[in-house]
């Protein structure tokens, strides 16, 4: 399907439930999505998706301080509840159902906080409507396909579209809709694999690793040794009939026409001056902020960034590794902006997290198991930061109206209307969030409001 | 029962065969073989190796066409098994370890290439492989430093590759190592006043990942529909009972005074032990309606539950076509799933979940034979660290320091043997990028692990490895960890090109190289004449490596 059939079919498939005007609209959007340049946009701006992968357990992250209320989260907490000397309070700028502290092993993410450049969105999670317990409870079609299992739960946070029949994710939809055809390079671009966020129906990414892109041997076009080998090599692509081989030589292409241009973006990008943490997450954001600074020489005035973060499947020794991990992420984020800061691409550059789900508020001993909502993280210049946003839970205790079982806690916000409210900052149109996001209007909040407005 | 089939698939292939692969099938002269039985060609003996082991070599083709696929099978599957513990064991006196060292990842790594490269188990080795990669463990995990736990594990795959389904299942569940990776090992009893209920950890993707899958399948591995929609094998109740059940075990060698003991039990040589004081009695309500009674032993609730999951119908296509996609083809047809689920069912003695006759079934059905005959979208993306492998074997690889050092596959190739990254192993089964394979609705898993730079540092290996590394370059020497290629068994066809290719297309692509390749790379190695031998060669394997073609094993 070539990009202008691409998105008739999008736009048809999805606005086609609507009303003759909504129908009439949409052609009007695919005349205005066709003739989307680089032109289009004359400011930079870029997402970058942290995702935590495992299901992070985030009633850990923001947890009641004034004594009744910390009482309750221990009880149902018990032996996984953060010690209360190890809390550190934040304030933020919306009133809550109770007083709120950050563990003191996430003191960088408090400290961005207090200084208004991350907000939490509460209780977010894969939904297909809004949900009570007694529907949940009453009516299994009400719920996300999958609840609870991993790679399904990700795909929901990844695509916002579970009913859909093809493959595709939303920052992938995205770039289908707004992407400049004329650049070889994809603006969505992954540091850590194949994703599904990023792939789009006519769209994929572009990866590459924390320490750069790796450039051909034998097979380098820029040397003249390799010229007799590179001819024999194109006419065996042409020759290859096979659809399994015709995608593996797509793959190929995609790199040689890019190689170049991103390696030299990442050559002529000025060192950061600030010093990151030694970890994974870290040497991404670090590569992700070199190919920001950069955005310029690659002709990106939107890029979407996929970087990831493992090991948040706390089954086991959730007390010994929870520290480890929110410690990780928070000093990671910290260099992250202060080198954003300090490139002067902070109020360009929107970070947030996703994680398969929240963890049963209850113990399986050692650890968690599978829940459903939790909190994200958005970091940023352009946040109205230093303010959670979305419903904290009114009550921790168990079988609350909140808890679909074990402390698995039913979303009060859901994944489309927090992609959807990115999307809007990110300069999309109505008609085109609405293009995205299928399942959005079912929520009534189509932006949280969690960014500035522009 | 086998040489009808046998019989019935020859017929099959000289049906379908045209003018163009009349020579495929040999018929050895009556004299020699009583019966008239049709052996596989070289090609064919080859293109079955490069599904069935990790890579023709030499012999293995001349003997496989000698003896059949049948009889090559059976023999395969007698073999016994090579242990990858006890390579380990042999290989510690060589690693000039301190009295407090241990061999590290890099000696199990060395351990997989050796065996990989060398065993005489091929077909054991090649199904330990692909089982690793469905029941899957990972050195990416708090006891990644345990190499011997890991290769203990691996052994049992290795040991069990042609056993009963229920038995590996029960071996894997009682595995200390996953029972650290999937949490039944410390698993608990509830303990109400603590809020403190069973690890749903093991429960839920022993289903989800080992046995049954999340939804109803018919035995050609296409979904059940109920209204329109695909109906799920289990809810968050059944996954409940399931982490009851797996309650109680712990590393053999724990009392219940010693269950919190965790360094001073530590044991993964062996399996888990139960410890009843921590398991749950209650009656539990498992699949399709099944009740475990309430006070049993951890053993027999184990037992039931295995059962349960076992006798459930889905294993036969959930397994059976995930092995037909790790060994044969990305994209079977239901036809082939369903015969090779009737075979997992029914072993054709009334036994149920034999490995051995799923194996054969699913090498020796005629979809695998006839390959892209029958159907033009036949094969599969070769997974990145099988492609040196296979370079390896069929040249014959050596070392300067006679061992298989390599200590870089993931950095190479986007993964290494259990190292994935999540219990999900490196590519799903379902894996289809957009494009021509979502617009053909085809699958290719393995390209989930083929991003640009993972392509491109691939093609680098197979540069090095072809270009550069070869026995010519260099001298002996003890600390050259290098793995080299043997080319000399092409030196005596450089000057008969039509040879040369006949031969690296048996080797490399099991004959099935296009009229089109062997052209344009004839015209190009003709050119070359009068150019170093080596130089020459190197360039033309190099150009066969990284071409689609040899990428899609068909």
């Amino acid at each position: 399907m070539n990009r202008r059939n691409f998105v008739k079919h999008l736009l048809s498939s999805t606005m086609g439930l609507g009303s003759a005007s909504a129908a009439l609209s949409s052609m009007s959007l695919v005349n205005s999505a066709l003739a989307q340049t680089s032109r289009r946009f004359d400011d930079y701006k870029a997402l970058v998706c942290i995702f935590l992968h495992g299901g992070n357990d985030s009633f850990n992250m923001l947890i009641p301080n004034e004594a009744n209320d910390y009482q309750n989260y221990q009880k149902v907490r018990q032996n996984l509840a953060i010690a209360q000397s190890d809390l550190m309070p934040i304030s933020p700028i919306s009133s809550m159902p109770y007083n709120l502290a950050l563990p003191s092993f996430m003191s960088p993410m408090r400290q961005l906080f207090s200084q208004g450049n991350l907000a939490f969105l509460a209780n977010t999670g894969p939904l297909l409507q809004p949900v009570n317990k007694s529907q949940a409870q009453q009516n299994a079609d009400l719920l996300p396909p999958q609840l609870f299992s991993h790679n399904d739960q990700q795909k929901h946070w990844q695509t916002s579209w579970p009913e859909q029949t093809s493959r595709s994710g939303w920052a992938g939809r995205m770039a289908d809709l707004i992407m400049d055809s004329t650049n070889p390079l994809s603006m969505n671009l992954s540091i850590a694999g194949a994703n599904i966020l990023q792939t789009g129906a006519s769209s994929l990414p572009y990866s590459l690793d924390a320490s750069g892109v790796e450039t051909f041997a034998a097979l380098d076009p820029n040397k003249n040794w390799n010229k007799d080998r590179l001819e024999v090599f194109t006419k065996l692509m042409a020759a290859e009939t096979h659809p399994l081989g015709q995608a593996h030589n797509a793959i190929y292409t995609r790199a040689q026409s890019n190689i170049d241009s991103v390696a030299n973006a990442i050559n002529s990008a000025s060192e950061p001056v600030v010093s990151y943490p030694d970890n994974h997450l870290a040497n991404q954001l670090k590569m992700v902020a070199t190919l920001a600074s950069t955005q310029q020489l690659l002709s990106q005035p939107r890029q979407i960034f996929f970087v990831s973060m493992g090991g948040f499947d706390t089954h086991d020794n959730q007390n010994s590794m929870q520290p480890v991990l929110l410690q990780t992420l928070s000093e990671a984020l910290f260099a992250f902006n202060a080198d954003l800061q300090a490139r002067g691409l902070a109020n360009n550059i929107t970070s947030f997290t996703m994680s398969d789900f929240g963890r049963t508020l209850t113990s399986n001993g050692d650890g968690t198991d599978h829940g459903w909502g939790g909190h994200q993280i958005i970091m940023g210049g352009a946040v109205q930061g230093g303010d959670i946003y979305g419903n904290m839970p009114e009550d921790f205790s168990l079988n609350s109206a909140d808890d679909f079982g074990d402390g698995r806690i039913i979303p009060t916000t859901s994944v489309d209307q927090y992609a959807a409210t990115l999307a809007k900052w990110f300069g999309l149109s109505t008609n085109e969030i609405d293009a995205v996001f299928p399942n959005l209007s079912r929520f009534n909040r189509r932006d949280l409001g969690f960014m500035r407005p522009s | 029962m086998f040489r009808c089939c046998v019989v019935i698939l020859v017929i099959f292939l000289l049906a379908s065969c045209g003018g163009e692969n009349t020579d495929e099938i040999s018929m050895p002269p009556p004299s020699v073989v009583p019966e008239p039985a049709l052996l596989p060609s070289k090609n064919q003996s080859a293109r079955f190796l490069n599904m069935a082991t990790f890579g023709a070599t030499l012999s293995n083709i001349e003997e496989l066409s000698n003896i059949g696929f049948e009889t090559w099978l059976d023999q395969q599957i007698a073999m016994p098994a090579s242990s990858h513990v006890a390579y380990l064991q042999a290989l510690e006196p060589n690693l000039n370890l301190s009295a407090d060292e241990k061999p590290d990842r890099n000696a199990r790594l060395e351990t997989w290439f050796t065996l990989a490269l060398t065993a005489e188990d091929q077909l054991r080795q090649r199904v330990a492989f692909a089982l690793s990669e469905i029941l899957v463990v990972s050195d990416q995990s708090a006891f990644g430093d345990d190499t011997y736990g890991l290769a203990n594990y691996y052994d049992l795959l290795v040991n069990n590759a042609f056993a009963n389904y229920r038995e590996l299942l029960e071996h894997v569940t009682l595995s200390p190592i996953m029972g650290m990776y999937l949490s039944v090992l410390g698993n608990e009893k509830p303990n109400e006043q603590a809020n403190i209920r069973p690890d749903e950890n093991y429960a839920r993707e022993v289903m989800q990942l080992f046995s049954i899958g999340l939804v109803e399948l018919n035995n050609d591995g296409s979904e059940k529909l109920q209204n329109g929609h695909t109906i799920a094998t289990y809810n968050q109740e059944t996954i409940k009972a399931f982490a009851h059940i797996y309650t109680g075990w712990n590393f053999n060698g724990t009392t219940a005074d010693t269950w919190w003991k965790f360094y001073r039990n530590y044991n993964t040589m062996e399996p888990m032990i139960a410890v009843e004081a921590f398991h749950d009695t209650s009656e539990k309500h498992l699949l399709n309606n099944v009740v475990v009674p309430a006070n049993q032993s951890a053993k027999q609730d184990l037992d039931m539950a295995l059962d349960n999951l076992f006798y459930h119908p889905n294993v036969a296509p959930f397994i059976g076509k995930q092995l037909i996609k790790k060994l044969v083809t990305s994209n079977p047809s239901p036809d082939y799933v369903a015969r090779v689920s009737a075979a997992f069912n029914d072993n054709g003695q009334g036994v149920r979940g034999d490995l051995a006759a799923l194996i054969k079934a699913i090498l020796l059905d005629k979809e695998a034979i006839n390959g892209t005959s029958s159907n033009a979208n036949f094969g599969k993306i070769r997974e990145p660290l099988l492609r040196a492998v296979h370079l390896w074997r069929a040249f014959n690889a050596s070392s300067p320091n006679e061992r298989f050092q390599f200590n870089w596959p993931d950095y190479a190739f986007a993964q290494a043997p259990l190292s994935a990254h999540h219990v999900f192993n490196f590519f799903s089964p379902d894996y289809a990028p957009p494009g021509i394979l979502s617009e053909h609705d085809l699958l290719a898993p393995e390209l989930e692990m083929v991003t640009e730079n993972y392509l491109t540092r691939t093609s680098n290996f197979l540069a090095y490895s072809t270009l550069w590394g070869h026995t010519e370059s260099e001298g002996e020497n003890q600390d050259d960890q290098r793995i080299l290629i043997d080319l000399s068994s092409l030196i005596p066809l450089v000057d008969n090109t039509e040879q040369l290719l006949a031969h690296l297309n048996m080797m490399l692509l099991g004959g099935k190289m296009s009229e089109p390749m062997q052209v344009i790379l004839t015209q190009a190695f003709d050119e070359t004449a009068g150019q170093e031998i080596n130089a020459r060669l190197s360039n033309l394997l190099f150009m066969i490596m990284i071409s689609a073609q040899y990428t899609v094993q068909k």
